[in-house]
């Protein structure tokens, strides 16, 4: 690629962890400025071309407003590659959680006046366009990050962490929280990425970088079903991160 | 075969501490809660000799989990290949004859026609102390796979122990394990009353398991019953996915590799992990994936380690060490599939 990059960044509803992630805490931030050009960022900098073109757009946070799922489509027509960001984008994440519960009243527990508030059940990004990968994780990866740009500077197909966190707790040599000492963890069925971090530190991994491809939540219910967790806890387990995903879906009966 | 030595097991400690003057001593530490692992040790004091099983078998040290490779640099066309030796030499202590099995099996892979220059190194570098089991393990069948209580291989280890109320016989196999014996004034030869024992011990060991597999035309009758239901019911019930059965696996040797370029957009390293048959990429080829079902993927893991790994290396595929099914987070138990499936077939 003779030009450098052009790189969008737009926010939606999130935390905005992931695009401090991007622009301050990640490893190689000097690196990622030097060789590419974002040209549309808020939290960078003000002003920029929202109106693009991208060679890739980022897309953190999930969608929960019209308007939101409106810029969207017109992001995707004038980028070359479209990818979520972290698991609000991803998978819905934390955003989502309120998809449990019924619209009306969530938004009364929040607002005296809800004549304001025009929100909508939660999505992740590939419920409305169509995305050309995905970098998970809460914020999202950084190794997934570097490949993902490493890859567009090198125009190469990225390979992203698509396994489960049990292998990356055994690659570390952790000791299995859920079968050693009984914590019902969600390991098995999410995405790995995060180095087993809460299992190496002995605790019970919860979720936070979405399901993994073919997760097998049902099992994973029955499972903590038997270790005796009780429904409840089960369902809230599969709808922390990932509510609107078909891979979890299966764990979230009541 | 050679002399038989007894080691007192007050002078162990003496033993560890010259050994750990020549190699980098790796033994059965135990761990919070009743779990053991491997560990470097200096002395004898941490380490565990009673210790029933561990996660990880001893092969992380032979056949680690993620290996450098080489290195290459576009701008000056660079090639490095990764040093695959540790610093010392290495030295297991009483690994149990089912990973010391498993070490052999991995070995018939590796080290065949095509040798894998990074295990080789590594293999080489590595010396093993085998401590025979004086009973079964919880999850363990090795009697039936014939890989324990007792070590039955001629070779490819160097010491084996066999642990006694107050002291060890030891039995060296190697060059190198007469070495590790020689000259060593604590150790007394043994008579032929002490190995006479050792045979009272093995008989003693063997009665006391609990899980059996019959493995007499196994093979066969597993790949007769391809289609067999218990797949499909174990699969969608229980499987995970995770890939856990696999990575405790003491015998699995699949790994994939990955390029990882820096931000210069020069230097490239190649790097090796372990890789599982269970995980949904595994195998995913141009034009689709062959094992999209997790149905497929159970199947391919028991049939391999039971059947199709005896006409591919002339032995099983699984050792009886259990691991798999102790560190399911379901406890999916392929001798118990193999039983149904032989169950079945006698039916019939």
């Amino acid at each position: 690629m003779n030009e450098q990059p052009k790189i969008g960044v737009f926010k939606y509803s999130c935390c905005a962890g992931c695009e401090f992630q991007l622009i301050y805490f990640q490893k190689h931030v000097i690196d990622m400025f030097e060789k590419t050009q974002i040209t549309y960022c808020r939290m960078l900098q003000s002003g920029g071309h929202p109106e693009g073109p991208f060679d890739v757009a980022l897309i953190e946070g999930a969608i929960t407003e019209q308007w939101q799922a409106d810029q969207l489509n017109r992001v995707r027509a004038v980028s070359r590659y479209l990818i979520p960001i972290g698991s609000c984008a991803v998978c819905g994440g934390v955003p989502a959680i309120k998809n449990t519960t019924e619209e009306q009243e969530i938004e009364k527990r929040v607002y005296t006046d809800t004549s304001l508030v025009h929100s909508m059940k939660t999505g992740a990004i590939n419920d409305y366009v169509k995305i050309d990968g995905a970098v998970k994780g809460c914020p999202m990866g950084v190794r997934d990050l570097s490949e993902l740009v490493i890859s567009l500077l090198l125009d190469k197909r990225p390979e992203f962490v698509n396994c489960s966190v049990c292998v990356e707790c055994k690659l570390a040599a952790n000791i299995c929280v859920l079968v050693a000492y009984n914590e019902p963890c969600m390991g098995p069925v999410t995405n790995a990425g995060c180095g087993a971090l809460c299992p190496g530190h002995h605790r019970a991994c919860y979720g936070c970088w979405g399901p993994m491809e073919d997760a097998n939540a049902w099992a994973l219910a029955g499972q903590f079903r038997l270790m005796g967790l009780t429904n409840d806890d089960i369902h809230r387990k599969f709808t922390e991160f990932g509510q609107p995903t078909t891979q979890w879906k299966a764990g979230q009966i009541k | 075969m050679s002399e038989a030595y007894l080691l007192s097991r007050k002078r162990l400690p003496d033993w560890i501490k010259s050994l750990a003057e020549i190699y980098t001593v790796l033994g059965p530490v135990p761990l919070r809660r009743g779990q053991t692992v491997f560990e470097p040790i200096a002395s004898a004091d941490l380490l565990n000799p009673n210790y029933c099983s561990t996660m990880l078998s001893p092969r992380l040290f032979i056949y680690p989990g993620c290996q450098k490779l080489f290195t290459v640099n576009r701008s000056t066309g660079q090639y490095v290949t990764a040093d695959p030796r540790t610093q010392r030499p290495q030295l297991i202590f009483a690994i149990h004859p089912c990973d010391m099995h498993a070490i052999s099996v991995l070995d018939r892979t590796f080290l065949a026609k095509y040798e894998d220059y990074y295990y080789r190194k590594r293999r080489d570098d590595t010396v093993t102390i085998v401590l025979n089991c004086n009973k079964a393990c919880d999850s363990g069948f090795c009697d039936s796979m014939g890989t324990g209580p007792f070590l039955r291989l001629k070779q490819g280890f160097d010491v084996a122990l066999t642990a006694r109320e107050k002291d060890f016989i030891a039995e060296p196999a190697s060059e190198n394990g007469e070495r590790l014996i020689g000259g060593r004034d604590f150790f007394e030869r043994a008579t032929a009353a002490d190995l006479g024992e050792k045979e009272e011990i093995e008989q003693r060991a063997k009665r006391s398991f609990t899980k059996h597999l019959d493995t007499d035309g196994l093979p066969q009758l597993l790949m007769r019953h391809l289609d067999h239901t218990v797949y499909r019911r174990t699969a969608d019930s229980r499987c995970l996915g995770c890939t856990n059965c696999t990575m405790v696996c003491p015998t699995c040797y699949c790994y994939n590799v990955q390029d990882r370029t820096g931000y210069d957009l020069m230097t490239t390293t190649r790097q090796r992990y372990w890789d599982s048959c269970q995980e949904l990429h595994f195998a995913q080829v141009h034009g689709g994936n062959f094992r999209s079902s997790r149905e497929a993927r159970m199947r391919q893991f028991v049939t391999h380690k039971l059947a199709t790994w005896v006409e591919q290396y002339g032995c099983f595929g699984c050792i009886g060490c259990g691991r798999c099914m102790t560190w399911c987070p379901t406890g999916i138990d392929l001798t118990e599939m193999a039983k149904e499936i032989q169950r079945d077939a006698a039916e019939k």
